[in-house]
């Protein structure tokens, strides 16, 4: 099963593995892997925006046209709807941050559906936890995916990973998802047809 | 006790996976680490149904193979994406491979993996103690403060690169 990731970090950002490490194991797993760095690398290569107001928040969104694509930080209310509320953005990451419900309520699913902004299931917070905050973070999934089923925005599946030991394959995210609810389409979109939408808008070249 | 006739035996899936830990493991830690991802995150009923047995795993080359029932091989691999960290050391499951029987599950999928070179050498250039290789890939010890913090926090003891990032300084981001 095909799988492109879109969230990880090597040791240029917050991770502790170099670039072509990352994209060593990425691929023998199967995994197309785009590094969320913020710096120009070997791989298609987004930047993670984490800002605390509207004004940062714009001004980081304006700086980031280097790059194959934007993720932005959620957890805060008002970052989450302003995240989706601006078409420049391409995902929407831990939403739920800091939270017990999900982060995506109907004005978030409306304006993340209307402005194609992809909201995040990151596997790293479910596979990392446990007991209550587990439990927690399915639970979230299971809502967001009831809420993309009603408004439609796409939802896009990451590892998150910060090591070359939290990358996952393919074929175990897909399984995993289906365990999780997910339909085999609705599996297929978040792995590969999301992702793939989303660097196709962005396409500046080959690499 | 007799046999259940061949027609009533359930159909098995044998499978084969790798681990990937930065320290090495033994079978019952890997064993009862499977074990409880499965019961926590199926629950009893469920894992009852599956035939879920670790029948071997090898330390030296970091691979195993377990058994389970025909229809429940999806749900195993589920649960081993699930499992992130094995007796509280930081590790990756990765299947590499499904079959029906142990003979063709050893040909095809175990035993493939480059071996493993445990030597110490410090390298001054990127200020990192080469700990082990494998083909091309090395995991090294850093000097660095901050990525010792980070490697503290991932709950992992190397960093991961290749051997051509020995050349270029750049692929550290300037550490």
């Amino acid at each position: 099963m095909e799988f492109i990731d879109l969230h990880a970090h090597s040791i240029l950002s917050c991770g502790v593995d170099t670039q072509s490490r990352m994209l060593f194991n990425a691929k023998r797993l199967g995994v197309t892997l785009g590094l969320c760095d913020g710096v120009e690398g070997k791989c298609r290569t987004g930047i993670e925006i984490s800002a605390k107001n509207k004004s940062k928040l714009k001004s980081s969104i304006s700086n980031s046209s280097n790059f194959d694509y934007v993720v932005i930080n959620g957890g805060d209310e008002h970052i989450n709807r302003l995240a989706t509320s601006d078409k420049r953005v391409d995902i929407l990451a831990h939403p739920d941050a800091g939270r017990k419900d999900p982060g995506v309520d109907s004005f978030v699913a409306e304006q993340a559906h209307k402005n194609g902004v992809a909201i995040e299931v990151n596997l790293r917070n479910l596979v990392l936890t446990k007991g209550n905050r587990r439990v927690n973070a399915l639970k979230n999934v299971a809502r967001t995916l009831k809420l993309s089923r009603k408004y439609g925005f796409d939802i896009i599946v990451t590892s998150g990973a910060k090591s070359r030991l939290e990358l996952r394959s393919g074929d175990g995210v897909f399984q995993l998802l289906k365990l999780l609810g997910f339909e085999e389409v609705e599996a297929e979109a978040a792995m590969v047809f999301v992702p793939q939408r989303i660097l196709d808008n962005n396409f500046r070249g080959a690499l | 006790m007799k046999r259940l006739p061949p027609t009533l035996r359930e159909k098995k899936r044998y499978i084969a996976f790798e681990i990937m830990c930065d320290e090495p493991l033994v079978k019952d830690e890997v064993a009862r680490e499977i074990w409880k991802q499965a019961l926590s995150l199926l629950g009893e009923i469920q894992v009852s149904t599956l035939g879920l047995g670790v029948l071997d795993y090898n330390c030296d080359t970091s691979e195993g193979f377990l058994v389970c029932r025909n229809e429940a091989a999806w749900k195993i691999k589920a649960v081993l994406a699930f499992v992130g960290e094995v007796n509280e050391k930081k590790a990756h499951i990765c299947v590499t491979g499904v079959s029906g029987t142990i003979k063709a599950l050893k040909r095809k999928f175990l035993n493939k993996g480059p071996s493993i070179i445990e030597e110490k050498t410090y390298n001054k250039r990127v200020n990192l103690e080469i700990v082990r290789s494998f083909g091309e890939c090395i995991d090294a010890l850093p000097k660095d403060k901050e990525l010792l913090s980070r490697l503290k926090d991932l709950n992992m003891k190397y960093i991961g690169l290749m051997k051509s990032d020995l050349e270029m300084e750049k692929s550290f981001g300037g550490n």
